[in-house]
């Protein structure tokens, strides 16, 4: 009886505390995942993200070469307040590495989407491609996920202004959701396979759910409107 | 004598550097996009332009070294100047380099600038040397008493330097070096037994095709092909691609494997893992990992691609990059080093496997229709992969986007051929309403590349969207028919040329695809001659889990497989899913 009752005490004991021990990791776990407070840099090969982690971060302006691997931190924003500490991740922008966004679209807040002003005519098929993909990203489009279009190398003459490249943008996306809507591209669990903005009415980025704004900057220019502080504001209005 | 030196982290972020002339083009910037991110790991130079760069990575801090000089200079110590810059900076660094962006400024160039004046003395000298000894290497010395007393010696010492020239690489896909790899034999066909029945779940293609059905598709021996027929049972409409809400039909996707049970990291594990005294340092994260600790681990991991069906050298060239990846690494907490592999692997596999182009072939085919002029695509393969059968499958998905679509009999060699594919036509205009699609044929034994030319000037003149050019099949050896394939090519031009492979082929995949591009390069007598733009994989759904070839095709291409084949019917066509892909290689 004796070796019973103890017996029992222990197993009692016993699973009370894994219990106990597997309700924080659930809540650790759960807790994780729900703070939403990463901010993704993205963009295309050569348009500036790095530039801009770097301005972000300790408001350096160095020399880069395109990314092999993420450049991820968290930091008070340069010559801000030192309390708001953000979750800054900068990927890669060649093709064969850009997925690698996908694995944080679930823990983000706030999207910034670099484009080089200068080169947007030539490469603009593969910008609007990457900026779909990212529109039509399931976690993005349901917790509506504010968007900043940040126009670049503004410095350059033949950089376009971003209204021009708003409508480009607008287009362009116009074609691609006729292509593309459906589960063509990858469709993991992250795609959705939604269609993008109104049925019957050519896109307008007004349509979307999600905040979009577009600004114009030029991140290698000591320039005190290089649009940095804007996009400085920009991210702690979406803290 | 260089002309640039510069230390960054794989982020991209330069930390230091030093350039001694005024270097143009950004080669570093190529070599990146070019060699790095392409997982190509066993190069170890890279012609761009005027300049030869080296690197050497340091996976322990993340940090990429270059060095950049012209390429006309033979620079010998090179390798050496890498080593020891890598040594020097993470020595003085060593704490710092952590977090190198905390750092205002490393200041490394005098050490940099003594390293390389005792490098390049050292060199000079060597060469002065040379050049004695040269002279000294003369018949008339060697005929000498003292010279032929030295003989011996000097055997020694040409010996030891042999050991230091560059070894031959594998480079399948370095379009720079031109160089064909010496590796690049010809194997005997090993192709997998077809498994009676693919045992997967949750494919749809699976037991779907009745021996009547099959039978209905392959009409090259079908006589009483003017009987009148319904088509429809070609057709599985459920399927069949989805309609998108602005009218549009998309192919399908594969359905993602479900994630099961990890068996490779099973096999890894039975693996020795040395002494206890190891273990217990890789789970406090304070073991270094060197190549003994990587060998069980990847002599298993190749084992298991070659299981897969990668073909031999590729899966050896992808452990070896990978391995070179980790080398210097910590393995830190619970990943043991066969945990750390596996993650590397599967970043490998994926960056090889993920297209690095568009591959909406829907959009490139509006935007020549806006231009007014007819997108055509050229299939390509060896006898019997599936060419003609995908070519209509291809056709049904464009019917069905409301596409006008030409197909151009231009396999004027099988007999039977012409008449399969006018089959093919009727069924698929019976099978949509309003289908507009129509056969252009010349019947047998003539130039296909005329053949070809003509279509699409018919195409252009009437209208059509999309013009689908069959070819012969080919084997990769036979030269006057790859005469004739680069002659079509060049002749035509297409948008596209898609290389038709059946997912069953081993080792051979790499002999087929490296010839075939071969044959486009050497007789095209172009300038820069056409390359295969991408792959259709076919039988996919007589496989099981051996998906290798998709990975070997791609690696050897680096062009994208823009649709799997998985059965006989019309509707059995999907995009591929990297992800699961991956995910059935590593499993
Ligand atoms: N003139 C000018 N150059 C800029 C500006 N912003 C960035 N650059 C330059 O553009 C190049 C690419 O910048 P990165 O920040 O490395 O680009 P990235 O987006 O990180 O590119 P990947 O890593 O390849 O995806 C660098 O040489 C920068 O110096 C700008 O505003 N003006
Ligand atoms: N199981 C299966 N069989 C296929 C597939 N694609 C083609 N085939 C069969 O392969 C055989 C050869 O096809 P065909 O198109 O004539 O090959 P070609 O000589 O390259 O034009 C035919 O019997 C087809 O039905 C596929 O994806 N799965
Ligand atoms: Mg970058
Ligand atoms: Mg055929």
């Amino acid at each position: 009886m004796e070796m019973n009752n103890n017996l029992i005490i222990i197993i009692a004991i016993a699973s009370i505390a894994i219990l106990l021990i597997a309700a924080i990791v659930i809540l650790k776990l759960t807790g994780n995942r729900e703070k939403k407070d990463t901010f993704i840099i993205t963009g295309i090969c050569d348009s500036g993200k790095t530039s801009l982690y770097l301005r972000l971060r300790n408001d350096k302006v160095m020399e880069t070469h395109t990314s092999i691997t993420e450049n991820e931190g968290r930091f008070p924003l340069a010559q801000e307040d030192e309390e708001k500490v953000f979750h800054v991740i900068d990927f890669p922008g060649h093709y064969k590495l850009r997925y690698k966004y996908q694995d944080f679209t679930p823990i983000t807040k706030g999207v910034i989407f670099v484009i080089d002003s200068a080169t947007f005519i030539k490469n603009e098929r593969e910008v609007t491609e990457y900026l779909y993909e990212i529109l039509a990203n399931k976690y993005i489009s349901e917790n509506e996920v504010s968007i900043l279009i940040a126009c670049n190398k503004q410095d350059y003459l033949i950089a376009l202004p971003k209204e021009r490249i708003k409508t480009a943008l607008e287009n362009e996306i116009n074609n691609l959701r006729s292509t593309r809507a459906a589960g063509v591209e990858e469709q993991d669990e992250d795609n959705v396979d939604d269609f993008l903005g109104y049925e019957n009415e050519a896109f307008k980025f007004e349509h979307l759910p999600n905040q979009i704004s577009f600004i114009e900057c030029e991140l290698k220019s000591g320039n005190a409107n290089s649009g940095i502080s804007e996009i400085k504001d920009w991210m702690v209005e979406n803290f | 004598m260089i002309d640039l030196f510069t230390i960054l982290t794989k982020g991209g972020i330069v930390l230091w550097t030093k350039s001694f002339t005024s270097v143009t083009n950004n080669p570093i910037d190529s070599l990146i996009k070019d060699v790095l991110i392409n997982e190509r790991g066993d190069s170890t130079n890279y012609i761009k332009n005027e300049y030869e760069l080296k690197w050497k990575f340091s996976n322990e801090t993340n940090l990429i070294f270059v060095v950049a000089y012209q390429k006309i200079i033979q620079l010998t110590y090179a390798d050496e100047l890498l080593n020891a810059t890598q040594k020097a900076f993470l020595k003085k660094y060593s704490e710092e380099i952590q977090n190198p962006l905390d750092i205002e400024n490393f200041e490394f160039d005098e050490e940099f600038t003594n390293l390389l004046t005792k490098i390049e003395m050292k060199d000079n000298e060597s060469r002065k040397n040379k050049v004695q000894r040269s002279f000294k290497d003369t018949e008339a010395y060697l005929s000498t008493r003292e010279g032929s007393q030295k003989k011996l010696n000097k055997k020694d010492e040409s010996s030891s330097e042999d050991e230091e020239m560059p070894s031959p690489t594998f480079a399948p896909r370095s379009p720079r070096t031109g160089r064909k790899s010496p590796k690049f034999v010809k194997k005997t066909k090993t192709k997998t037994p077809k498994s009676p029945k693919s045992a997967k779940k949750g494919r749809k293609w699976d037991d779907q095709i009745t021996a009547e059905e099959a039978e209905a598709l392959d009409f090259s021996k079908k006589d009483d092909i003017e009987k009148s027929y319904s088509a429809e049972h070609l057709v599985d409409r459920e399927a069949m691609g989805q309609r998108t809400k602005d009218g549009m039909y998309d192919v399908d996707e594969m359905q993602e494997e479900s994630e099961d049970s990890d068996e490779f990291d099973e096999e890894s594990e039975k693996q020795p893992s040395g002494k206890a005294f190891n273990f217990f340092k890789s789970i406090t994260g304070q073991k270094v990992i060197t190549q003994e600790d990587l060998n069980p681990v990847l002599v298993n991991m190749k084992e298991h691609l070659i299981n897969k069906n990668v073909a031999a050298d590729i899966a050896a060239h992808l452990c070896n990059s990978v391995s070179k990846g980790l080398i210097g690494k910590k393995a830190s907490g619970w990943k043991g080093v066969s945990n750390l592999v596996k993650i590397e692997m599967e970043k490998a596999l994926r960056s090889i496997l993920t297209p690095r182009t568009s591959t909406d072939v829907l959009r490139d085919i509006f935007a020549a229709k806006k231009k007014g002029r007819p997108y055509s695509i050229v299939f390509v393969g060896v006898n019997g992969v599936g060419k003609s059968t995908n070519l209509s499958k291809v056709c049904f998905w464009l019917l069905q986007n409301k596409l006008k679509v030409l197909i151009a009999a231009c396999d004027t060699f099988r007999s039977g051929a012409v008449e399969q594919l006018r089959v093919h036509a009727r069924n698929l205009r019976a099978l949509e309403e309003n289908a507009e699609v129509d056969l252009f044929e010349r019947g047998y034994g003539k130039d296909s590349a005329a053949i070809a030319k003509d279509a699409i000037n018919y195409a252009s003149l009437n209208n059509y969207d999309v013009v689908l050019i069959d070819t012969a099949g080919r084997m990769q050896d036979n030269e006057p028919l790859m005469r004739a394939l680069a002659k079509l090519v060049t002749v035509n031009d297409p948008d596209k040329i898609i290389f038709v492979g059946e997912a069953l082929v081993g080792n051979e995949a790499v002999d087929q695809l490296t010839k075939f591009n071969q044959a486009l390069k050497d007789f095209s007598g172009r300038q820069n001659p056409r390359q295969i733009d991408g792959i259709i994989l076919t039988k996919f759904d007589t496989i099981d889990d051996k998906v290798g070839a998709a990975l070997s095709m791609t690696y050897i291409t680096g062009q994208p497989i823009l649709f799997v084949g998985t059965g006989q019917t019309y509707t059995d066509l999907r995009k591929m899913n990297v992800k699961s892909i991956v995910q059935c290689l590593l499993k």
